[in-house]
């Protein structure tokens, strides 16, 4: 699973190498994400690359962002294209999670 | 005595005392005499008083008891005269004297002398001598000469009459005495072995140490039993079991031997064939289990070492329990069944089902039972034969998924060369194709070539024969008709395309030598299809006939040819059929394996059907139609594998220049998650490229997400996840609106079933149908008449007086 790992300042940047996370990747990105939430409170999903997700990804954010939440740290995206905030926005996503332009607007929200 | 005329002759007359005493003297000789007389008989004699004292005997008597006449005159004779009977001594009041006396008559009978081997044959008779007291008078005859030479006749008549054959030697070993046995089972006559020695009898086949032992022991007065090997007069050779015992005589010295014979031959053969078949049994690779069949739970008393290899059990471990122990989880309980009915029937049967060994393993048994009868008919035993084929079993299904994977790999040969492209719409007309191949590979073929704008040529085509060849000839035949066309192109009428007739009149003469070397022909029909014109024209070579549905007419007429599959002639030439085309006809192409499905052995779909199913469906677009046929096909013969290959165009004729809309695209997918990504490409292609009127970016987002979201469900869902399965998408795009139409095959889909999305991100899923809801105008579930999942997704689009937004261009 392509995803990039950084850790900086107590916060794991996962910069997800990926065209589309959907129903045929999604079991992969699962795995690939349980190791960091095992190891880290703060992550950062970063989608820069990501022009797709379906429900099945969505899925799979919420629940890295509850395992996240269950021993009190949180999950936070950021680089959101266009495309995927259309489909945030369309299940109301952006309520319960954090949507940022930038890593270092991610920071900040972790920060506050 | 003197002459009486002479006087010295004459009496002078005795004295009486003289007289007298004469008498007396001469009485007293008389008496001498008679005792000498009576003492000179061989037989004991003794007279008794009324009460038993013996008065009177004669020297035999006296030697007879051993004792003088002094201690035995008026002693009472049961004393002197001990006797035994049966073994122990007779009693006083059954002495035979005392019973003379008693019964007052004649007594006898043989009694043993008490203290010696003597019999004596002894009579008792009561006597008066005239003074009316009654006496007893015994006599006795010493029989035991008598006696034993009858014992000795009774034991020769014995060793006669054994089975055994007896032989009694001199001290030399010279034959003496043989029996009758003997004289059979050597085959020697007795005047043949008399005096003669025994070696005669040597084979050859006993080793020299046997007979030094022999005669070492019995030289030494010790009996010898031993096995010795002869051979009989005839040659023949037998194994005797043989005892051999000294007899000494009074010296100690050997007198005789005795030598007892028993041919032992036969039973050394039974016992050699049991120890073969024993080692036979125990040696084969087969397991062997024998159970018997009349104690309770059937127990097993034999295994041989096959059997402990086999299971892993040891013969202690499985004796007199129940072959079922064998059995477990992988077990078909069917074979269990029908070994157990077989079983209780006493008939023989042979199963082949998966066993367990002790370890758990699963093996495969090939299992043999049979009833080992006793005398009566009735099985006493089961003998089961087993062989582990597990071996065997997975070198014939990798053998079989061997196979599978050529006619997978001939079936994507097929499909790639044999089956035309996946055109799925053409100006004025729309196309339905299927083709199923059967199991085994075979020749259909069929092309769509398009010609020019408002000409489509359709192009089906059916090697004869199966297999490989069949399939790279049906694909040799579609090049060669490019090829035709090719060629033909280039010639002086390059503007319009050839004529079917002599593209057909090409292909066959580039094919026929090689068609009539490998004496294989091809039926064939070439229409085209030319909607400017509205008219089929038709090159029928020996293939089915084309289905023409007439919508003015509403009926079906069947278009045939009359010309020769190509291949049986080597000179031919092709005649066309023309038929009018109107709006909404239909053209169905297909392969004999849609007419000979068959039901039974001789009930065929047949062409009726075939025409009667065209026109029923003829309202439904091409796809569907074709799937209703083969629903039909598959309810008539009940199965929906098909023997042969099935092979179907169905092409419906619309108006040239269609104003039906801007843009039709059909993609066809199969139920794969991998094939998402293609999915959302083909979304995003149609729905950027309809002419004059693109969808706009930020709806388009939404388009694609929505029916990425209907296909996963469509996977997931109604295949269950089975890959591989047919998933059609079906673009429309008019003016106002673009249409998407998603078919399967899959389970019916209940909307019931989906739970309302939660947005709390406490859940995980249940996002899709909501998904799919919010992105399209209008969602339109339908299970259709033929078995299909129907997905209308509608969007509608801005007025076409709104400028589009170009592609890539964001929409807030």
């Amino acid at each position: 699973m392509p995803l990039t790992i950084t850790v900086e300042n107590g916060i794991a940047f996962v910069e997800a190498n990926l065209d589309a996370l959907d129903a045929s990747n999604v079991q992969a990105f699962k795995s690939g994400m349980s190791p960091v939430i095992a190891e880290h409170a703060k992550v950062v999903l970063d989608f820069t690359h990501v022009r797709f997700v379906d429900s099945s990804g969505l899925g799979a954010i919420l629940s890295s962002m509850r395992q996240l939440n269950g021993k009190g740290g949180d999950l936070k995206i950021c680089s959101v294209s266009k495309s995927v905030r259309a489909l945030f926005e369309l299940v109301r996503f952006h309520r319960i999670l954090d949507l940022l332009n930038t890593r270092e607007e991610a920071v900040l929200a972790f920060g506050q | 005595m003197q002459p009486t005329g002479s006087p010295s002759a004459q009496p002078t007359g005795p004295s009486p005392e003289a007289a007298g005493a004469a008498m007396l003297r001469q009485l007293r000789g008389t008496l001498g005499r008679l005792e000498i007389a009576l003492g000179s008989i061989s037989d004991a004699i003794a007279w008794t008083s009324a009460d038993e004292m013996i008065e009177w005997s004669n020297d035999v008597f006296d030697r007879l008891v051993g004792k003088p006449r002094i201690q035995t005159l008026g002693h009472r004779i049961s004393a002197v005269l001990v006797l035994e009977a049966n073994g122990g001594p007779v009693p006083a009041q059954s002495h035979p004297v005392r019973l003379a006396l008693l019964d007052g008559k004649e007594t006898s009978g043989i009694y043993g002398l008490a203290g010696t081997a003597r019999q004596l044959e002894i009579l008792a008779r009561p006597v008066d001598f005239g003074s009316g007291e009654a006496h007893a008078i015994v006599t006795i005859r010493d029989c035991t000469a008598r006696q034993e030479l009858a014992h000795s006749r009774l034991l020769s008549i014995a060793l006669q009459a054994t089975i055994d054959a007896v032989v009694i030697t001199d001290p030399q070993g010279l034959v003496w005495w043989v029996n009758d046995a003997f004289v059979t089972l050597a085959g020697y006559a007795r005047e043949e072995i008399y005096g003669q020695g025994l070696s005669i009898l040597r084979s050859g086949q006993t080793p020299p140490e046997t007979y030094q032992g022999l005669w070492e022991t019995i030289l030494a007065a010790r009996p010898w039993v031993g096995r010795l090997v002869n051979r009989r007069k005839d040659g023949t050779c037998y194994v005797e079991k043989q005892s051999i015992t000294p007899v000494l005589g009074a010296d100690g010295q050997i007198t005789h031997f005795v030598a007892i014979k028993q041919d032992i031959t036969q039973q050394e053969r039974i016992a050699q064939d049991l120890r073969v078949k024993e080692q036979a049994i125990a040696s084969t690779q087969e397991g062997i289990v024998i159970a018997s069949a009349t104690e309770p739970d059937q127990p097993i008393v034999y295994v041989n070492p096959a059997f402990e290899r086999i299971t892993g059990y040891s013969a202690d471990e499985v004796l007199g329990t129940n072959c079922r122990l064998l059995q477990g989880p992988e077990t078909d309980p069917e074979a269990s069944r029908k070994l157990r009915e077989a079983l209780a029937q006493g008939l023989p049967c042979t199963v082949e089902f998966a066993n367990h060994r002790k370890d758990g393993s699963p093996f495969w048994n090939h299992l043999s039972v049979a009833a080992v009868r006793d005398g009566k008919g009735s099985p006493s035993h089961f003998i089961g034969i087993q062989s582990d084929f597990t071996e065997r079993r997975r070198a014939e299904q990798e053998i079989a998924a061997a196979r599978d994977r050529e006619v997978q790999i001939a079936s994507r040969i097929q499909q790639d060369l044999l089956i035309g492209p996946r055109l799925r719409s053409w100006p004025g007309l729309s196309l339905g194709t299927l083709t199923i191949p059967s199991q085994e590979v075979a020749g259909d073929f069929y092309d769509l070539i398009e010609q020019e704008d408002g000409v489509l040529d359709v192009v089906v085509g059916d090697v004869m024969g199966k297999g490989v060849p069949a399939s790279l000839l049906g694909a040799t035949a579609k090049t060669k008709i490019l090829r035709a066309l090719l060629g033909l192109q280039r010639g002086p009428q390059a503007e319009a395309p050839p004529e079917p007739s002599a593209i057909v009149a090409a292909v066959h003469r580039a094919m026929v030598p090689e068609l009539i070397a490998l004496e294989c022909a091809i039926t064939l029909c070439y229409a085209r299809i030319d909607i400017r014109q509205g008219r089929l024209r038709c090159v029928d070579c020996g293939h089915t006939s084309v289905i023409h549905y007439r919508r003015i007419e509403d009926r079906c007429v069947q278009l045939k040819g009359e010309n020769l599959p190509l291949g049986f002639v080597e000179h031919a030439d092709y005649g066309e059929v023309e038929a009018a085309l109107g709006i909404g006809d239909i053209l169905l192409f297909y392969s004999d394996g849609l007419t000979e499905a068959r039901r039974g052995d001789w009930d065929f779909f047949g062409e009726d059907r075939l025409e009667t199913a065209v026109r029923t469906y003829a309202d439904l677009p091409p796809d569907a139609l074709i799937a209703s046929i083969r629903q039909d096909i598959v309810q008539f013969s009940g199965t929906d594998r098909f023997t042969d290959d099935f092979t179907c165009v169905a092409v419906r004729i619309g108006e040239h220049a269609s104003a039906s809309g801007l843009a039709h695209e059909v993609f066809e997918t199969v139920s794969d998650l991998d094939a998402l990504a293609a999915v959302r490409t083909a979304v995003r292609t149609f729905c950027s490229e309809i002419p004059g009127q693109p969808v706009p970016a930020g709806r388009l987002d939404h388009v694609e997400i929505g029916v990425n979201e209907a296909v996963t469900n469509i996977i997931r869902h109604a295949y269950q996840g089975r890959p591989g399965q047919p998933i059609t998408l079906d673009f429309h795009a008019t003016a106002e609106e673009v249409r998407i139409v998603l078919l399967d095959f899959g389970q019916p889909f209940s909307p019931e079933s989906v739970a309302q999305p939660v947005f709390d991100g406490t859940r995980d899923g249940g996002f899709g149908v909501y998904i799919i809801r919010q992105c399209f105008d209008e969602v339109e579930y339908q299970r259709d008449g033929q078995g299909r999942n129907r997905l209308v997704l509608k969007l509608s689009l801005p007025p076409p007086v709104e400028t589009p937004q170009p592609p890539g261009t964001a929409a807030s």
